[in-house]
């Protein structure tokens, strides 16, 4: 059996969505992976994780690349991922981001490590590292990735993996 | 279809040590990775775990450092260091409950020929993150890697250490 499984794909249809979310996650595996490809429908390039559909118990900590200067700040109720392309940046330009949860279905509370990037055919664009913590025991049944704003274009998508140590 | 990422060996700590090694690692993959997902015992915040490969502790690593801890960002080299930095993960005073992450990638670790280079990326989530590249000026092919805290206290009982192996073929 392979160690490392797709257990999800999501694409975004014609109209955009303003989220998009795993659910029934299997609790079978060790870690979790997500890898997006994504867009914004507006000018907003955050989203949010939000661990089974909750917005509480969320931290994150950021270190952002601007192409001009390296910022790194605390986003005390969220976790908050820069990365997502600007519709007015390059077109048919999609962000990669990497989301790295670690013992999901443990009763620890869930470390999240982020790395995304957006690019953009200019003098800036931004990359972002994020270390998110969700202070819940609970185990992670299903992720909701979250636009703060706006839509993820069509055909921007997600893909969740399960990993397994043994 | 082959496997491409296996597991090759996975650990998890008991409280009583602050080292854990792979030892006698196939040579039969391209690249390795491992997970970290730790606490330290030590009264502090934060330890630093660090990383030495075939039980090599001379100066023969080199680090640079990518630093945000919430409220600046910063860059530090370190050369002839006697380990690779992988990162701080919480400690005892931190938040109960939080561990850190550490991914770390080992690009073509089995060859005799160039010296091995490492990415690593820790987060921890009550303190600060870290991205990191490594270098071990060696030609040796790794055939161990072991994570320490260098003397800083133990790792809880619960962290856990997995490798995994990567064939591009």
């Amino acid at each position: 059996m392979a160690t490392f499984d797709l257990i999800q794909t999501v694409t975004v249809g014609a109209g955009g969505a303003a989220s998009i979310e795993f659910t029934s996650i299997p609790q079978t595996y060790t870690d979790l992976q997500v890898v997006a490809s994504v867009r914004s429908s507006d000018g907003g390039g955050s989203l949010r994780i939000q661990p089974n559909g909750l917005t509480t118990n969320l931290s994150s900590r950021r270190l952002e690349g601007s192409g001009s200067s390296a910022t790194s700040v605390t986003d005390a109720s969220i976790v908050f991922v820069y990365a997502v392309t600007l519709s007015q940046y390059t077109a048919s330009v999609f962000s990669n981001i990497t989301i790295y949860i670690p013992n999901y279905a443990g009763s620890t509370f869930k470390s999240i490590s982020v790395d995304g990037v957006m690019e953009n055919n200019a003098t800036e664009s931004y990359q972002n590292l994020v270390s998110g913590l969700w202070s819940n025991t609970s185990a992670i049944t299903s992720l909701t990735l979250a636009k703060s704003t706006g839509n993820f274009v069509h055909h921007s998508s997600a893909s969740l993996y399960g990993i397994k140590n043994t | 279809m082959d496997k491409t990422y296996e597991p090759i060996a996975a650990v998890t700590a008991n409280g009583s040590a602050s080292d854990y090694e792979f030892t006698s690692i196939p040579q039969t993959y391209t690249d390795l990775v491992l997970v970290i997902m730790a606490r330290g015992a030590k009264s502090a915040t934060m330890v630093l775990a660090q990383c030495y490969i075939n039980f090599d502790f001379n100066t023969n690593y080199s680090n640079t450092l990518l630093r945000g801890d919430g409220s600046s960002a910063f860059s530090s080299r370190l050369n002839n260091s006697s380990g690779l930095w992988f990162g701080r993960l919480p400690a005892a005073t931190a938040t109960n409950g939080v561990f850190g992450t550490i991914i770390a990638n080992f690009q073509n670790y089995s060859n005799a020929t160039t010296f091995k280079t490492v990415l690593s990326r820790a987060s921890n989530p009550s303190g600060e993150l870290d991205a990191t590249t490594g270098l071990w000026r060696s030609t040796s092919p790794i055939t161990r890697i072991g994570v320490a805290t260098y003397g800083d206290g133990n790792f809880v009982s619960g962290s856990t250490f997995t490798l995994y192996g990567i064939r591009a073929a």
